[in-house]
């Protein structure tokens, strides 16, 4: 039976601040499986746990998957390194 | 087969142990490779695009002359974007302001975050448009924006990354939360949501 207080809820025997407290743990598989269930135990006894730790878990994955910034170099960066170097690597290698 | 078709398909450590010896093809492979990845970082951590471009170029150089130090107890990946973190903060300094959050709780930093809103949907559907996770990873502070480069985009493990940052693997993963949470308020923030607890 869950307890209530003013924005938290103790579901099993976490707070929900226990849970954010180890979201990216179990975003990152690095939760120990004891802790883990606890922290599943409380998700499955509280909805906003659930869907803000999906979404969190969403958040994370767009950026690892290749949604966040392509920073790449242009062209023109690229020359201008290649050019820098080019210099410097004749030197040391006598080419 | 050509002198460098046989080096690009050497790893990184013997590339690096050539380039030490004076070998250019070696290290132009390394610098194909690796240019793109030091680029991003150096981007989440410099100035600008310009300052970027100048932590890209220093990077190489350091990387060319300091080939020999290279003691392989981290990838050569790591290594590099090491000499770019070092060569990013000599370029510019330290924002000595304090950070808006503060010592904010992660209960604080959750409900930017959207805990306990009304409809987290909308932040994860914001996320997965490419311009509102851009903006949200660019409003963010460098240090939160270096941390995500490395280990979410970059995908550093968790070791490298704090030795590359300076920092204990315990409060590396500190900071790594409270970025994330950090990254999902700036996309709620987008989503134009007051959040609900």
């Amino acid at each position: 039976m869950s307890q209530e207080r003013p924005g938290q809820r103790l579901v099993g025997d976490l707070w929900c601040e226990d849970v954010l407290a180890v979201l990216s743990d179990l975003v990152d598989g690095e939760l120990g499986s004891e802790v883990q269930d606890r922290v599943r135990a409380h998700v499955a006894g509280c909805d906003e746990c659930s869907r803000f730790g999906e979404e969190f878990a969403r958040v994370i994955r767009a950026l690892r998957e290749g949604l966040g910034p392509a920073e790449e170099p242009g062209p023109n960066v690229e020359a201008r390194l290649a050019s820098r170097l080019a210099s410097v690597l004749e030197k040391r290698s006598g080419r | 087969m050509s002198d460098e078709e046989s080096l690009s398909g050497e790893d990184d450590a013997r590339l690096l142990a050539r380039a030490a010896l004076g070998d250019g093809n070696a290290f132009e492979i390394l610098v194909v490779r690796h240019r793109a990845a030091v680029y991003r970082y150096a981007r989440s951590v410099a100035a600008g695009a310009s300052d970027a471009e100048d932590v890209l170029q220093e990077t190489f150089l350091a990387a060319w002359r300091g080939a020999g130090g290279f003691e392989g107890r981290s990838s050569v990946r790591t290594w590099l974007l090491v000499i770019a973190r070092n060569r990013a903060l000599r370029s510019r300094e330290q924002l000595a302001a304090r950070r808006e959050d503060g010592g904010a709780s992660l209960v604080e930093l959750g409900i930017r975050a959207g805990f306990g809103s009304d409809d987290p949907e909308r932040i994860a559907v914001a996320a997965e448009r490419r311009n509102a996770l851009d903006g949200a990873l660019a409003s963010l502070d460098r240090e939160d924006r270096e941390i995500l480069v490395l280990r979410d985009i970059e995908a550093i493990p968790g070791e490298e990354c704090a030795e590359a940052l300076g920092l204990s693997v315990p409060a590396m993963k500190s900071r790594l939360h409270r970025a994330r949470l950090r990254l999902v308020a700036a996309v709620h923030s987008t989503t134009g949501e007051k959040s609900g607890r």
